[in-house]
């Protein structure tokens, strides 16, 4: 038996609206100071939100690269108007840069080149996967809803690299709509970028009181964050050789070496599950997808 | 809640009130069995849940009918109002409404959105004995008759007659009706409203109070 | 079989009106109440509703479509659901049951499924749902290109101009929603059931399914829960609504609302010439886990306002408003207000 090289670490793209300040810092931090192998840039959510980056991209870039860190610029989640077509296609004109597709217009433009597959994207199964790997597709970031099961028969398909959202609250849904301008009573056309006031989202209650969701803009994510430290080493056992935690407010320096040390067996994992709990807002813990049951759950090693 | 409506079948039920559940089961048991033979189809689509039983409360009937389904079978009891019998599911609406469903000339979900039928308990059973009975294409005056046996010529046009002589005086009573409950109804909603205020201040205190907690110090 | 043929009379302009069927009674009631089309799917999990006691077994989908053919109308197979890594037969299964059958399409969202029905159905027509979320032209071009598709349902995300733009840009038939229940995010890319329930409309083909849905009335009304949680609360007499997590009340900046979406329905019967001139191929009525009251309705409805359009006249808003949720209708993402 071949001993699994070790696992990679990626740092996914910063789904929420920070200003390119606090953006820039961060990246820079990131660069100096993270143990992660890779860094998703790029704006996934908000088509608004977009041209304010485009100034900042080039030394970040610079600055990862630099560092040795290896760069995917990751692309709209939902495409709704030509003119957002149109800059997509000029964002991957750009042949010196590793696109994340996260859409099927986006995935046919990138068609012979090298790019990878983001988790918004719906793969299932091995034929959708199979059609993706002849359109030049190489790696792919799964849905954080597919279950343990089918993640180990994707990643035995060996049709290409796979990685899984592991850290960080999932992306539940994408909407043409934008909630949080209409929980500020404005248009999305008029939205005076109100998502840029919760860097984390923006929490949502039941009727209970109950903390639930978080808003980001158009996006909708769980309130509970995802956390499979405990399930990485049977991943890394069904191959798995990827996984991505997701931007937050927290410090992203010191999660990342928690999974990094997870990843490498050189932590214990209910450790670091431990130690990364309630780390955003206090939000609990959740691995319940992974397990085929409810997302927001958090299931304890039997 | 769905109250009972203030409907000529309300008064009707009050002086049917005297007969014994005994003189109505056998129409029951015809019933089951006349679905069972014609329409086979709504025991089928209910099989995959396994045993259910549905408590149906005609609110202005002196009885309730316990709808068992097991195994592709079904049967119905007659019960007393007061009779204490554990069901999944507990199914509430007036005569009319039900009669609507049975034949699927009423919207379950219209009936429901708008508060003239009302459930509790399992809902996929009743969501699924709503589609399966949708599904039928039950013929409700055919079916009654039938399972009343040689009456049946008789019992058709009677039934017929019965409908829209009820269609006329329902909307009499609608009218005699709300004037007599309106006002003790706006007092009660008004109380209501009051909890409910109450309630969300009291989440909105723990909310608070939580979110105190977890604030860095 | 013999097929009737569809009425030499009818004008070439005419909008196809594609109708919900959840039980062999809805999908006749369909056809006799004007359907050009019929839409239905298979008792179990290849198909986006799901639920408990709808759908069709392969007999009767093979008398439906015996019924439909027999007055003129198409039928078409929703086998849209997502089917999970290891577990691909009974999508499969469906498939090829749906062209033995002689459904007239069949209507996929899964881009694996779509290569086999290409691969091993190529005479089967192809429709792509709404579920696969194609929301531009080349997301629909690249379905055609690869698969042959030869129809896009769009998503409920568009406005009419942007609907318009589209079509201007693709060979693809386009059949877009006029009608019923509303899914305000990107259909097919939403993980909101799932993440309450572990049952999603892609995994499983449900969204907030009545297994997790209780009704709990208290001293003042009725609350609405999903997977345990309070999705709604509805004072006495106030219209209530099923607990849809996305037509919910919930918290947020400190105040609650509707926050996603009000417990309404889509309703365009007024705006079809619009709808028309955009240069769309059918329209769509949603609700197949409705009854057949509510399908009669509202095909009969739209089927009258279709005919009018072709014979000109001016449309009435016809009586369809109590079968909508919440008895309120919005004309959805269709106009850019609603954003």
């Amino acid at each position: 038996m071949t001993v699994p090289a070790a696992a990679k670490l990626t740092l996914g793209p910063l789904l929420f609206n920070w200003d390119n300040d606090r953006r820039r810092d961060f990246y820079f931090r990131v660069a100096d100071e993270a143990e992660v192998d890779t860094v998703v840039l790029g704006e996934v959510v908000c088509a608004k939100r977009a041209p304010f980056l485009n100034p900042l991209w080039p030394e970040v870039i610079e600055r990862l690269r630099a560092a040795g860190k290896e760069v995917v610029f990751s692309t709209q989640a939902l495409i709704l108007s030509s003119r957002e077509m149109t800059a997509m296609r000029d964002l991957v004109a750009d042949d010196g840069l590793y696109f994340e597709a996260n859409d099927i217009a986006v995935d046919d433009m990138l068609k012979g080149r090298r790019h990878m597959i983001g988790p918004m994207m719906n793969v299932y199964n091995e034929g959708t996967l199979a059609t993706l790997a002849a359109n030049g597709a190489d790696r792919i970031c799964l849905p954080v809803e597919l279950p343990g099961r089918a993640i180990a028969a994707l990643t035995k398909s060996r049709l290409m690299e796979v990685e899984v959202f592991v850290f960080g609250r999932m992306p539940l849904a994408i909407a043409a709509r934008c909630y949080h301008a209409r929980a500020h009573n404005l248009a999305k056309d008029n939205c005076q970028y109100v998502c840029a006031r919760d860097p984390d989202g923006m929490t949502v209650d039941t009727l209970d009181g109950k903390p639930f969701l978080a808003v980001n803009g158009t996006q909708t994510m769980s309130y509970a964050v995802a956390n499979l430290a405990a399930e990485i080493p049977a991943m890394i056992e069904m191959g798995v050789g990827r996984f991505r935690i997701s931007p937050h407010a927290a410090d992203m320096i010191k999660i990342a070496a928690l999974f990094r040390a997870v990843a490498n067996g050189t932590a214990d994992p209910a450790e670091v599950l431990e130690e990364t709990d309630g780390l955003i807002d206090g939000a609990p813990n959740a691995n319940g997808f992974f397990h085929d049951e409810e997302g927001l759950k958090y299931k304890n090693a039997e | 809640m769905t109250t009972p409506p203030f409907s000529p079948i309300l008064l009707g039920g009050l002086l049917m009130r005297a007969i014994p559940t005994e003189l109505i089961q056998p129409v029951a048991d015809g019933l089951a069995r006349r679905l069972q033979d014609r329409h086979p189809g709504i025991f089928e689509r209910l099989s995959p849940l396994g045993p259910r039983r549905f408590l149906v409360d005609v609110v202005d009937l002196p009885w309730n009918f316990l709808l068992s389904v097991a195994e592709s079978e079904g049967r119905v009891e007659v019960l007393r109002k007061d009779a204490d019998e554990a069901a999944d599911a507990t199914i509430r609406a007036p005569l009319k409404v039900l009669f609507g469903l049975l034949d699927g000339s009423i919207d379950g979900d219209a009936m429901f959105f708008t508060r003239d039928m009302s459930f509790e308990g399992d809902t996929e059973a009743v969501v699924a004995l709503r589609n399966a009975l949708d599904g039928a294409d039950i013929d409700l005056i055919a079916d009654l008759a039938e399972s009343l046996g040689p009456l049946k010529g008789g019992a058709t046009r009677l039934s017929e007659c019965l409908l829209a002589a009820f269609t006329r005086l329902e909307s009499d009573f609608a009218a005699v009706g709300d004037s007599l409950v309106q006002p003790a109804v706006r007092r009660a909603e008004a109380q209501a409203r009051r909890i409910d205020e109450l309630e969300t201040r009291c989440a909105q205190l723990e909310k608070a109070l939580r979110r105190a907690r977890t604030m860095p110090t | 079989m013999t097929r009737v043929a569809r009425d030499p009379s009818r004008p070439v302009s005419t909008l196809e009106l594609v109708c919900p069927a959840g039980t062999p009674a809805a999908l006749r009631t369909a056809v006799d109440a004007g359907a050009h089309t019929v839409y239905c799917g298979f008792r179990d999990d290849t198909n986006a509703r799901n639920f408990p006691g709808l759908n069709f077994s392969r007999e009767e989908l093979a008398e439906g479509i015996a019924y439909a053919h027999d007055h003129a109308a198409d039928v078409l197979v929703a086998i849209n659901t997502f089917p999970t890594a290891g577990n691909l037969d009974p999508w499969h299964r469906a498939i090829d049951d749906a062209a033995r059958l002689g459904a007239d399409a069949v209507i996929l969202a899964d881009i694996g499924l779509i290569a086999y029905a290409r691969d091993n159905h190529p005479g089967l027509r192809r429709h792509l749902s709404v579920q696969a979320a194609a929301s531009t032209p080349e997301g629909v071009n690249f379905y055609a290109r690869e698969f042959g598709i030869a129809r896009v349902v769009l998503p409920r995300v568009l406005t009419l101009p942007e609907i318009k733009e589209l079509n201007r840009h693709t060979e693809v038939e386009t059949e877009v929603f006029v009608f019923g229940g509303l899914c305000v995010m990107a259909e097919g890319r939403c993980s909101l059931s799932s993440y309450v329930t572990g049952k999603s409309p892609n995994k499983t083909g449900v969204c907030s399914p009545a297994s997790h849905v209780e009704y709990v009335e208290h001293g003042s009304g009725l609350d609405s829960r999903l997977g345990g949680f309070t999705i709604n609360r509805f004072a006495d007499g106030e219209p209530a609504g099923y607990p849809t997590l996305c037509k919910g009340r919930f918290g947020a900046n400190d105040k609650t609302s509707y926050l996603f979406e009000e417990p309404v329905s889509l309703n365009l019967l007024t705006m079809l010439p619009e709808v028309a001139d955009a240069g769309v191929t059918a329209l769509k009525i949603e609700g197949r886990q409705r009854g057949k009251a509510y399908v009669e309705k509202v095909v009969k409805a739209f089927r009258a306002a279709v005919d009018a359009l072709d014979r000109g006249e001016t449309l009435d808003a016809a009586a369809i408003d109590d079968l909508t949720e919440g008895g309120r209708e919005t004309a959805g993402a269709y106009k850019r207000t609603w954003l």
